[in-house]
């Protein structure tokens, strides 16, 4: 057995953003590049790690919506016709810059890129990339898990039992509906915990979920080994909690290795710097300057001119990089291993948009932190928390404090001025369902009733996604993230009014369905505080 | 048809489309931790998007346009609105200092709201659920706008429970409580271990007079890898005696040095009273409070 533990996470997580009310809509391009510049690239460093043979663990967090976005045809056509006109314009940037030798390198470094990403995800993956991920995880390398269904920050919708044992429920249902296995942990959205939420993810079958640093270090009970070891709330749920040493090394705006002055800017993107009429067709309505992802520079300095990116040089830093992560854990695992009486695991979740998207060569950096980690296997292995787990070490048994990785460590980011408005919506939507769901128990409902009733649920549960008050928040797209946010209250009052009344309008379901057309399961019945219980909803009809 | 659904009878027949449903339903729910691997589903690559759309639950046909125009009217028809229909007050935590309340009032109950008084939110300290409202003996007074329906609590101590009464005083003794919040908790300050237990020279506190009632312990043993991170904060916090010492203190009396402290500093007085409170009861010791400012909607 290894001295330590070295229990890296991604969690890829996007809004559900799907449109087929408009023929192109700017917000999917969140999806579309995400796939590009990361899902793909990191599917292409497991399937090189596999082709090498090189023993590694990692833990990889799908989020419903990415997944239902991933399956979505709508998505993957379009997917394929962003990418066919990025490919149109490297070969136009390869024609524009005959004259400038650096540049035209990079242009054609870029149209190769995009060509071999739209083989692989054309020809190889055959545009199921879930299925590629989840190739990994039957092979042994990659853990897969998932987070709650549309990343609803559960610890400001804890009004009524139904939201949270909902958001989480679905969570699970959706990803074991699509890979044919139930998770064995859980990433709360946003990192949020609060007390009590345990015996939710309990019942749903979840082992084990991921909390910040404080969650333990100010634990209720008395902590030995720190944050190097899991501990077991009453119920048995393990929570593992983030090394915050690891996250500094990364995520640190400052002293993080995706801000060393080799790495791609990504601030630098032609579709700011070249003329608009050359842009035309690649902008937001042949005018709005937008990121198209050709990006000459690097990062250079904070001031001055930026110098051209040079690729070599920058996955060579990165492979540097790695190594002295590698390195730096070797030093935390030789400290802490005399201390523990288990090996300590080291826990170093991040957002996998991170990797690829904002860190152009986060995926080359973290293939080689795997590289090396499996070079020394004696000291350090890369476990999962199921893993750990397998091993039945004695775990220390305490309730997590309240906690999240945002700002502040609690809750500000999701609740304050820019946005606490949306919180008495929320929960006026969310009691007014949990309360008609009581009173249709023992009561059959017609099946355009039930309809409706299902996706007024798949409209509350849109509502309630983390993503708008993060985005009201840090002010970027925020009269977009505003706009879905009431829309999705609106639908669900329109469909609430319609069955209260009794009068559903079939064109208007439909068009609601088709847009909102996610987790085809749901069952508006299991939005209930207490658990769930079927055989009780049948009987008399709803008038 | 699902396998749940299915009695055991052998005098059932299946079609081949039905066994085809059991078989891949058994592969897909029972399959063994390294099972074949099949694709999830059959991808089906379209080079150009659809135009017009239906659901397998419908079998009409919109278009683009179509949805798009249901789409408005409903967003333009049923806006989000909050309904007065039941009066409430609801209290959310935010971090160990501070929790957000908004309240809804019936029509009829705001009808008996006197116009020309403060609304008064009244923070009761409420260490855990199973201390009665009426029981507890810190509470504390903010006027709110009669105008707002929300507010940003400034909470005096961390890692305990509030409880909140909404209500006027419509006499200058009387406290009448319209509405009550449920019980929450906020967290600890993850700045500031509660109590440091160490075997190194420094000196420590060990409370006496008061238990500590919240016993967070973090054990540091005298070595360096174990002083990482938030250790080390908690190191240094031991530089003001002050605050460690107060860190040491039980709720309550840390609730009662935080008011002494306000009082000293803002030349107000107190509103803990160790007195029996109740709903609409008689309040001998009203006594207004200065109250954090701007933070309000």
């Amino acid at each position: 057995m290894a001295k330590g533990f070295l229990n890296i996470l991604l969690h890829a997580h996007l809004p559900y953003v799907r449109h087929p009310e408009h023929s192109h809509f700017f917000e999917e391009n969140w999806l579309f590049e995400a796939i590009t510049e990361c899902y793909i690239p990191l599917l292409t460093m497991l399937d090189r790690l596999q082709t090498d043979n090189i023993r590694y663990r990692l833990t990889l967090s799908l989020s419903p919506t990415l997944i239902s976005m991933l399956q979505d045809e709508l998505l993957q056509s379009r997917y394929l016709a962003h990418l066919n006109k990025l490919i149109e314009l490297s070969s136009k940037e390869i024609q524009r810059t005959q004259q400038q030798p650096e540049y035209r390198h990079l242009a054609e470094w870029y149209h190769q890129f995009f060509e071999q990403t739209l083989t692989r995800y054309s020809q190889l993956y055959q545009g199921d990339l879930l299925t590629a991920f989840k190739k990994h995880h039957i092979q042994g390398r990659l853990e897969l898990i998932t987070c709650a269904a549309t990343h609803g920050f559960l610890p400001l919708l804890n009004i009524n039992d139904a939201a949270i044992r909902t958001q989480i429920n679905v969570g699970v249902q959706t990803f074991t509906d699509v890979f044919g296995f139930t998770p064995t942990g859980f990433w709360l959205p946003e990192c949020g915990y609060y007390p009590g939420l345990e015996h939710f993810l309990n019942e749903a079958g979840i082992r084990y979920f991921f909390a910040d640093t404080h969650s333990i270090t100010h634990a209720s009970a008395l902590v030995k080994n720190s944050i190097y070891a899991p501990i077991s709330c009453p119920n048995g749920v393990a929570v593992f909690a983030r090394d915050p040493d690891s996250s500094q090394q990364v995520w640190s705006a400052h002293e993080g290795y995706p801000g060393d002055f080799d790495y791609r800017e990504y601030y630098s993107d032609i579709g700011f710097e070249l003329e608009s009429d050359y842009l035309a067709p690649y902008l937001l309505e042949d005018t709005t300057r937008i990121n198209t992802g050709i990006k000459y520079h690097r990062i250079t300095s904070k001031e001055g001119a930026k110098a051209i990116y040079c690729p070599t040089t920058a996955l060579a830093k990165a492979q540097l990089h790695a190594a002295d992560f590698i390195a730096k854990k070797h030093q935390q695992i030789n400290q802490l291993h005399p201390l523990m009486p288990t090996p300590p695991m080291i826990v170093a979740p991040f957002d996998a948009e991170l990797f690829g998207h904002w860190w152009f060569e986060g995926p080359h950096w973290l293939e080689h932190v795997l590289r090396l980690a499996s070079a020394t296997p004696e000291l350090l292995s890369t476990q999962t928390g199921s893993d750990y787990l397998a091993y039945n070490f004695a775990i220390n048994q305490a309730t997590p404090s309240a906690s999240t990785w945002g700002e502040d460590g609690y809750y500000s980011y999701w609740m304050n001025d820019s946005n606490d408005w949306i919180y008495p919506y929320l929960h006026q939507a969310s009691t007014q369902l949990e309360q008609f769901v009581q009173q249709l128990a023992g009561l059959t409902v017609s099946p355009i009733q039930e309809r409706a009733l299902n996706q007024a649920l798949r409209s509350l549960l849109l509502a309630q996604s983390s993503d708008w008050p993060f985005i009201i928040k840090s002010g970027t797209t925020t009269e977009y993230a505003t706009k879905r946010l009431t829309d999705h209250l609106a639908r669900f009052n329109y469909l609430y009014d319609s069955v209260r009344k009794g009068k559903i309008d079939e064109r208007y379901l439909t068009a609601l369905e088709i847009m909102d057309n996610i987790f085809p399961h749901i069952n508006f019945r299991d939005y209930q505080t207490s658990p769930i219980n079927h055989d009780i909803n049948r009987g008399n009809a709803y008038q | 048809m699902t396998l749940l659904t299915l009695g055991y009878n052998n005098q059932i027949t299946y079609s081949s489309k039905e066994l085809l449903e059991i078989s891949e339903e058994i592969s897909n729910r029972f399959a063994p931790a390294h099972y074949p691997l099949t694709p999830i589903k059959k991808v089906r690559l379209l080079t150009t998007p659809n135009t017009s759309f239906s659901t397998h639950l419908s079998t009409l046909k919109l278009n683009q346009d179509e949805i798009l125009s249901i789409s408005t009217t409903i967003s333009a028809s049923f806006k989000p609105t909050l309904t007065n229909k039941v009066s409430k007050l609801t209290l959310l935590p935010l971090d160990p200092f501070h929790a957000y309340a908004y309240w809804q009032l019936t029509r009829s109950l705001s009808q008996r709201i006197d116009k020309n008084k403060a609304l008064i939110l009244r923070v009761y300290w409420q260490e855990n659920e199973q201390i009665s409202i009426d029981d507890t003996k810190f509470w504390f007074d903010i006027e709110i706008n009669p105008l707002l329906s929300m507010h940003k609590i400034q909470l005096p101590i961390d890692g305990t429970g509030y409880s909140a009464r909404l209500g006027q005083h419509l006499t200058p003794s009387f406290f009448t409580a319209f509405v009550e919040s449920k019980h929450i908790y906020v967290p600890h300050d993850k700045t500031k271990p509660i109590i440091i237990q160490r075997t190194a020279t420094r000196k420590t506190y060990t409370p006496t007079v008061y238990d500590p009632v919240q016993t967070h312990t973090i054990i540091l043993d005298n070595h360096p890898a174990l002083h990482l991170n938030d250790f080390t904060s908690a190191l240094n916090q031991d530089s003001d005696d002050k605050k460690t010492f107060f860190n040491h203190l039980a709720p309550s009396q840390r609730f009662f040095e935080h008011f002494t402290h306000l009082l000293k500093k803002h030349h107000t007085i107190p509103a803990f009273i160790p007195t029996h409170t109740t709903l609409d009861s008689q309040q001998s010791g009203y006594i207004k409070t200065k109250t954090e400012s701007g933070q309000g909607r």
